[in-house]
C-alpha cells in the first residue's frame, strides 16, 4: 500500500490534520445506468484548499473523462465522470498533478447547477445580469440536479443568490418548441446559446404561471445545449423552466429525462485510508437562523472505529466507539477523528430542507442534546439553549443550564476566548420569566466576567446586567454598587448609561437610602417635556393597555408599556401605579423575588403614596406566595396600623394565612 | 321610491311614531356595488405548478389580540330595503352604519398608537363589567328602545365606571331626544349637560372644537361647533349623547339618501371619534376608582375628638365631582397632622338648609351652577358666622370658573376674589408649599407658572372664601385626569393639609 502522509498545519483552524497527497477510493454504481456517473468522497485533502486532481479508472479499463464538480474545505468532494462502461471504478484523488493528466472532459448528459452569493447590481437586461454573475462571489456550490424546478437554494441561503443551470436537452422529436420561464426574481433561458425567453427584473412568480414569459425555437432531433440563469433578491425564490412540445397544448416542467440520466455511485472503501470517515447532515431544526443539525457519521468501510468530534478551534470532544452514530451539533467547523483518520468537517444546515422544523426530529435532537450535554462544547450548549428559548422549551433550558453550571463549578468545561459573551447571554436568559434561575444566572455572570479575552465594553455591559440582577432579585445594594463602580461609563452606549444611572439609584434604595435614590432618579432627567399635554394621555393609554393585558393573562405584553413609562420618567420607579402593575405581572409569572423587591422598595420609598395601602397588601400577598408567612403577617399588621380605613385593609380579610382559620 | 319590509319586531311600539320616524329608517350608504364578473381569458390551460419553497419557522411572538374597547349595542328592528333600481339591502336600527366602529378603531389605533377592537353586544347577555368592555355604543336614527331592565343594567354599568355613547348617526331628532329622555329617567332625573368646549373631551388627542357639517348645519356659531350632551359620574362623563351623526364620518362617507340628515364631515367626525376613544381609555381608571364606595375605618365608630366634618354643597350643577378625594386628603391629614376627622361627607343643599351651625363648607363642580337667591343668602350667613368656604374648580374649566365668580358675587356683592398672597400662612403652615407643578395643559398656557394659585375673599378680616381655579382635589386622589387643568405632585396634598389645619383652627 503506497501511503504517504504529510502534516498540514491549519493556521486558521488551529489544529493539525494528517493528509495524504494521494487517495484512492473504490466506488460502485447504485443501479441506474447513465452516460455520466457522479460520486461523493470525504477526502482528507480538502483539509486545506489545494487544487485537486482526479482520475477515474473503470475496473479493468483505462482512465475515463472525469471532473471535480465541487470541492471545498471541510466539505465532501463531488466528482462526475464518464460512466458509459457501467463498471465499478477506482478514483484517484491527488493534491499533486497526476503523472498522466486526464483529457479535458465535460458531462454530456444531466444538468449542473452552480449558485453564487449575489453581488449588487441591476438585472433588468441580460448584460446587466452577466455583470452581476461575474461579480458574484463566492461560489456556494455545484451539484447535479434533475431539472429546473427549485423553490430554494440548494447550496446556501435562499436569499440573495444567483444561479446557473447548465446541461443538454435530448430532443427526440423535431419541431417548434415553446419554452417558458417562471421565476422569482429574474431569469433568462437559452437553447444552443440562443435566447428563447426571459423575465428580467425583480418580481414574484404568479404572473408567469400561465406561460406569459415564453419563446419558441425550432429544434432538431439530438443534443442541444441548455442554459437557464436566475437571480434572487430576498423573499421567496422560484426557478422554473417549462416547455410545450410540438403539437401539444399545455405546458409542463421540463422533465429530468429530457436532460438524460446521471448514474449515482457510492464509495465502498478508501484504499489508502481504511478508517476514512464519511458524514451526512441528515436534517436540522432551525428557528430564526438558530440551528442544530443531526449528523450521521460512519467509516466508509463500515467497520467499528474509535470516534472523536471536537470543535476545530478547540474545546471538548465527543467520543465513542462504533461503526456509526448520529450526533447533534451546531453548524461550524469540526475536527473528526475516526481511528487513525482525521478530517475537517464543515457543518451547515441542510439548505435543501424544505421544512425547517419537524417535531419528531426535534424530539430526537433534544434527547441527544441532553444525553451528551455533559460532554458538549460550550458553543453547542449555547446554541441548544438559544434554540430551547425559541422553541419555548424552558425545561430544556433549565436542564442544560444546570449541566453548564455544574461543569463550570467542577471546571469541566473549556472556557475559550469567545466564551464570555456566550456565558453572559445564558446568564441573562436564566433571569427571564419562564426560567427564573437567578442563582445560576449569578454564577454564569461571574464566569462570563472571568472569561479570558473578554472585550472591556462587553465586560462593562455584563457588570451592568449583573448589578441589575442582584438589585432586583436579591436587593443586594452593596454588591450592586461594587459592580457598578467597576464600570467605565464612557464605554457604555447612551441607553446603558441611563440604565447605569437607574441601577445606581436603585442600589441606594436597596441599601435603605430612599432620599438618595429619589435624588439620583431626579438627576437622571425625564424624556418627557413637562408641557407636553398629550403625554398624560399616552401614559394612561399605556397603563390601561397594561391593565387590560394583565386581566387577560398577557403578561409579557403588559410589561412593555410599563417599562417604557419607567424608562421615560425614572421617578415612576418609586410610583405605585407602574410598580403595583409590574408586581402583579411578576407575581403572575412567579418571578417572586422581583415582585418582593419592588414592593419593598415602594413601601420604603413612598409611604405617603395614595396607593401605599395597596402596596402593603400586594407585599403581603407576594410574601405569602413566596412562603414567607411571618413576613406576610408582619406586613398585614403594618397595613392595619397605618391604613386602618383603606380598602386594602378591608380586602386583607380575604387573605388566608397558614395556621389561621 | 323604496320599500322597507320589516323583518323582526323586537319590541311593540306606537304605530303613529313609526310613521313619523320611518323616513329615517333607510340605508345610510349608497347601494352596494355589483361584484365584478370574473374575466375569462384566453389561457385555456391550467397554471404551471410552483416548486416547494422553504417553510421557515420564525419565533414571532404571538401578538395578543387587541382589547375590546367598544361594544355596539344591538337594539330595535331589522328590515329589507329595496332600492329603486332593484336589489335589496338588509338594514337594522342598531347598525345603519355597519363599519363605523371598525373604521374608528383603525383610525384611533394610528392616532393613539394603541390597538383596540370592537364587537356587537347584546344587552340580554352583557355582563355589564366595564373592565371587560369599557364603552357601549348605541347608534340609530329612530327612537331608541330598550326595556326597563336594559336601562337599569346600563345605569349600573355606568356607575361601575362604564361609558355609554349615543350617536344620532344621521342627526335624527327622534333618536337624540329619546336617548336624552331615557337617560335622564334611568339616572333618577339627573340632567344631561352640554359639554363645554374647553372640556378634555375636545382636546385629548387632537383639537376638535371647530367642526364642519356638510349639510343642514345648525344656525350661527353652533354650525361650527360640536354638540354633545353628557352625564357626569363624579368628574367623568358616564354618558355621552351626540346630537349629530358621527358614525358615517368614521367610515369616510356622507349620508346621501337622507336629505334632512345632520352629521359631521369625515375630518370632524374622526377628530371627535379619536377623542372619544382617547377619553374612554384615558379616563377609564378614574371611572373605576371613583366608582368605589368610600370606606370607613373602625375609628369612625368612635366619637372623634377633633372632628372635622366635610359638608359639601349640593347645587344645580355636577356638584359631586371627585367622590372620595376629600376622604383621601383627610386620611393623609390624619397621619400627618393627628387630626381626628370624620371621613363622612355631608351633602348639604343651601337652598333648603340652614348652614350657620357649620364650620366648613366645600363646593366643587365642573360646569354651570346656581345657588339661587336663598342659597346665596344662606352661604352669606354661614360666612358671616365665621365659616370657611372652600371652592374647587374640578377639571379647571372656564364654565365653572365663570359660575363661581358670578355666584360669589351674588353671595358677597361687595367683595371680589383676589389672589391669596404667597406669604399667607396657608402656604406655609404646617407644610411649606413653595414651587408647585401643574398639568401640561396649564403649562401650555402659562409655561412659567410654578407658584401656588389660590384666590380668596376676606370677610370680617378673615380669609373665609378660598377658591382654587385649577383642580386641587385631583391631586388628592393619586389619579391622573388627562387634559385637566390641575395641580400635580405632592403640593395638592400639602396644601390640602394646610387648608384642613387652617379651617380646624379658625
Amino acid at each position: 500500500m503506497n501511503r504517504r502522509f504529510i502534516v498540514a498545519v491549519l493556521g486558521t483552524l488551529g489544529g493539525a490534520v494528517l493528509t495524504a497527497a494521494e487517495e484512492r477510493w473504490h466506488a460502485v454504481a447504485d443501479g441506474r445506468s447513465g452516460a455520466v456517473g457522479s460520486v461523493r468522497v470525504w477526502s482528507a485533502l480538502t483539509s486545506t484548499k489545494p487544487p485537486l486532481y482526479v482520475q477515474v479508472v473503470p475496473e479493468g479499463g483505462q482512465p475515463v473523462g472525469a471532473k471535480i464538480l465541487w470541492s471545498a474545505v471541510g466539505a465532501p468532494t463531488d466528482i462526475v465522470f464518464d460512466a458509459t462502461s457501467g463498471k465499478s471504478v477506482t478514483i484517484v484523488l491527488s493534491a499533486e498533478k497526476l503523472a498522466t493528466p486526464p483529457q479535458a472532459w465535460e458531462p454530456s448528459v444531466g444538468l449542473v447547477l452552480e449558485t453564487r452569493q449575489r453581488a449588487e447590481g441591476p438585472v433588468d437586461i441580460w448584460s446587466q445580469f452577466q455583470d452581476v454573475w461575474k461579480a458574484s462571489t463566492p461560489t456556494q456550490g455545484r451539484s447535479v440536479v434533475p431539472h429546473v424546478f427549485d423553490g430554494l437554494n440548494r447550496h446556501g441561503s435562499s436569499d440573495n443568490f444567483v444561479s446557473r443551470y447548465d446541461g443538454f436537452l435530448q430532443i427526440e422529436k423535431a419541431g417548434i418548441y415553446t419554452f417558458v420561464t417562471v421565476s422569482d426574481d429574474g431569469s433568462w433561458l437559452f437553447v444552443d446559446q440562443t435566447p428563447v425567453c426571459d423575465w428580467p427584473g425583480w418580481h414574484g412568480p404568479e404572473d408567469g404561471l400561465r406561460g406569459k414569459y415564453s419563446g419558441t425555437i425550432a429544434l432538431n432531433v439530438g443534443r442541444h445545449r441548455f442554459t437557464y440563469t436566475h437571480v434572487q433578491g430576498t423573499g421567496g425564490t422560484v426557478a422554473e423552466a417549462a416547455w410545450k412540445l410540438p403539437g401539444a397544448t399545455t405546458f409542463g416542467v421540463i422533465p429530468p429525462e429530457a436532460f438524460g440520466l446521471v448514474s449515482r455511485y457510492h464509495v465502498d472503501r478508501c484504499v489508502t485510508d481504511p478508517d476514512a470517515p464519511r458524514w451526512e447532515v441528515e436534517g436540522h431544526s432551525r428557528i430564526d437562523n438558530v440551528c442544530l443539525v443531526t449528523v450521521r457519521l460512519r467509516a466508509v468501510s463500515g467497520a467499528a472505529v474509535a470516534w472523536s468530534v471536537a470543535p476545530a478551534a478547540g474545546g471538548e470532544a465527543l467520543t465513542w466507539t462504533g461503526a456509526d452514530a448520529r450526533i447533534v451539533l451546531n453548524p461550524g467547523t469540526w475536527m473528526v477523528t475516526a481511528g487513525a483518520s482525521k478530517r475537517i468537517m464543515e457543518i451547515t444546515p441542510v439548505w435543501s430542507q424544505v421544512i425547517d422544523w419537524d417535531d419528531t426530529r426535534w424530539k430526537a435532537q433534544r434527547s441527544e442534546l441532553l444525553t451528551s450535554s455533559e460532554r458538549l462544547p460550550l458553543t453547542t450548549l449555547t446554541v441548544g439553549l438559544r434554540l430551547a428559548q425559541l422553541a419555548d422549551d424552558p425545561e430544556l433550558t433549565g436542564r442544560l443550564a444546570e449541566v453548564l453550571v455544574t461543569r463550570l463549578k467542577e471546571k469541566k468545561i473549556v472556557i475559550g476566548p469567545s466564551a464570555g459573551p456566550d456565558l453572559g447571554w445564558v446568564a441573562q436568559r436564566l433571569q427571564q420569566s419562564d426560567v427564573r434561575r437567578y442563582q445560576q444566572a449569578a454564577v454564569l455572570f461571574t464566569a462570563a466576567l472571568a472569561a479570558p479575552g473578554l472585550d472591556p465594553t462587553a465586560a462593562d455591559e455584563l457588570r451592568l446586567h449583573h448589578a441589575g440582577l442582584v438589585i432586583h432579585a436579591s436587593a443586594d445594594g452593596a454588591q450592586a454598587e461594587v459592580l457598578l463602580a467597576k464600570i467605565d461609563r464612557q464605554r457604555l452606549s447612551e441607553n446603558n448609561r441611563r440604565l447605569l444611572a437607574l441601577y445606581a439609584a436603585e442600589a441606594r434604595l436597596a441599601l435603605g437610602d430612599a432620599a438618595g435614590c429619589r435624588e439620583r432618579l431626579a438627576a437622571i432627567g425625564e424624556v418627557v417635556n413637562p408641557a407636553d399635554a398629550g403625554y398624560a394621555l399616552r401614559r394612561r393609554l399605556r397603563l390601561e393597555s397594561a391593565r387590560d393585558f394583565i386581566s387577560r393573562g398577557e403578561l409579557d405584553a403588559a410589561e412593555q408599556p410599563l417599562r417604557e413609562i419607567e424608562w421615560e420618567t425614572p421617578r415612576e420607579r418609586l410610583g405605585s401605579e407602574t410598580g403595583l402593575l409590574l408586581a402583579r405581572i411578576w407575581l403572575g409569572r412567579q418571578e417572586l423575588p422581583f415582585a418582593l423587591t419592588r414592593l419593598r422598595f415602594l413601601a420604603l420609598a413612598a409611604p405617603d403614596d395614595p396607593q401605599a395601602a395597596e402596596v402593603l397588601l400586594a407585599l403581603a400577598v407576594t410574601q405569602l406566595a413566596a412562603g414567607d408567612s411571618a413576613g406576610a403577617q408582619s406586613t398585614a399588621l403594618r397595613l392595619k396600623s397605618e391604613h386602618p380605613s383603606s380598602e386594602a385593609t378591608a380586602r386583607l380579610a380575604d387573605l388566608r394565612f397558614p395556621g389561621t382559620k | 321610491m323604496k320599500k322597507v319590509l320589516f323583518g323582526m319586531l323586537a319590541l311593540p311600539f306606537s304605530l303613529a311614531l313609526v310613521a313619523a320616524e320611518s323616513d329615517w329608517f333607510v340605508p345610510l350608504g349608497p347601494p352596494p356595488k355589483a361584484a365584478p364578473k370574473s374575466i375569462s381569458g384566453g389561457e385555456s390551460f391550467p397554471p404551471l405548478p410552483l416548486p416547494a419553497t422553504p417553510l421557515r419557522r420564525s419565533e414571532r411572538k404571538r401578538q395578543p389580540a387587541a382589547p375590546k374597547l367598544i361594544g355596539k349595542v344591538v337594539w330595535g328592528e331589522s328590515a329589507a330595503f329595496t332600492w329603486e333600481g332593484g336589489g335589496s339591502t338588509q338594514i337594522a336600527d342598531w347598525n345603519l352604519c355597519p363599519s363605523d366602529l371598525q373604521s374608528l378603531m383603525s383610525k384611533s389605533s394610528k392616532a393613539l398608537g394603541a390597538n383596540y377592537g370592537s364587537e356587537a353586544v347584546n344587552l340580554a347577555t352583557f355582563a355589564g363589567d366595564p373592565s371587560e368592555m369599557p364603552v357601549l355604543f348605541i347608534s340609530g336614527t329612530r327612537s331608541v328602545r330598550l326595556d326597563a331592565a336594559q336601562w337599569a343594567g346600563l345605569r349600573t354599568y355606568v356607575q361601575r365606571g362604564g361609558f355609554v355613547v349615543f350617536d344620532s348617526v344621521a342627526g335624527s331628532p327622534y333618536f337624540y331626544e329619546s336617548a336624552k329622555k331615557a337617560v335622564v329617567e334611568a339616572f333618577g332625573g339627573e340632567p344631561l349637560r352640554q359639554i363645554p368646549l374647553d372640556h378634555p373631551l375636545y382636546h385629548l388627542a387632537m383639537d376638535a372644537t371647530k367642526v364642519t357639517y356638510p349639510r343642514n348645519a345648525p344656525a350661527g356659531a353652533a354650525g361650527q361647533q360640536p354638540d354633545f350632551d353628557g352625564l357626569y359620574i363624579g368628574s367623568r362623563l358616564g354618558v355621552l349623547v351626540s346630537r349629530y351623526g358621527l358614525g358615517c364620518g368614521w367610515d369616510d362617507r356622507e349620508v346621501p339618501l337622507l336629505k334632512q340628515a345632520v352629521y359631521y364631515d369625515v375630518d370632524s367626525a374622526n377628530r371627535l371619534g379619536v377623542n372619544i376613544v382617547a377619553y374612554a381609555v384615558g379616563w377609564a381608571r378614574i371611572g373605576a376608582e371613583e366608582a368605589k364606595p368610600e370606606l370607613f375605618g373602625a375609628q369612625d365608630a368612635q366619637p372623634a375628638t377633633d372632628e372635622f366634618v366635610v359638608s359639601q354643597v349640593v347645587h344645580g350643577g355636577a356638584w359631586n365631582a371627585h367622590p372620595g378625594a376629600f376622604a383621601a386628603l383627610l386620611r393623609q391629614a390624619e397621619r400627618d397632622l393627628a387630626v381626628r376627622a370624620s371621613l363622612k361627607r355631608i351633602a348639604i343643599d343651601p337652598t333648603k338648609e340652614d348652614l350657620t351651625h357649620l364650620r366648613f363648607l366645600y363646593l366643587t363642580g365642573i360646569d354651570d351652577f346656581t345657588l339661587g337667591e336663598v342659597g346665596a343668602r344662606n352661604v352669606r350667613r354661614f360666612l358671616e358666622g365665621g365659616g370657611t368656604l372652600l371652592v374647587n374648580n374640578s377639571l379647571g374649566l372656564s364654565t365653572f370658573d365663570a359660575a363661581v365668580r358670578r355666584e360669589l358675587k351674588a353671595v358677597i356683592p361687595e367683595a371680589e376674589l383676589r389672589a391669596i398672597p404667597l406669604d399667607h400662612p396657608l402656604f406655609s403652615l404646617p407644610n411649606a408649599v413653595g414651587k408647585v407643578r401643574y398639568t401640561p395643559r396649564v403649562l401650555a398656557a402659562q409655561p412659567n407658572l410654578d407658584t401656588p394659585v389660590l384666590e380668596g375673599i376676606v370677610v370680617s378680616g378673615d380669609l373665609r372664601v378660598i377658591y382654587s381655579p385649577l383642580d386641587l382635589e385631583a391631586g388628592w386622589t393619586g389619579l391622573d385626569y388627562p387634559m385637566a387643568r390641575a395641580w400635580m405632585g405632592d403640593a395638592p396634598i400639602k396644601l390640602g393639609e394646610n387648608l384642613v389645619l387652617y379651617v380646624a383652627t379658625h
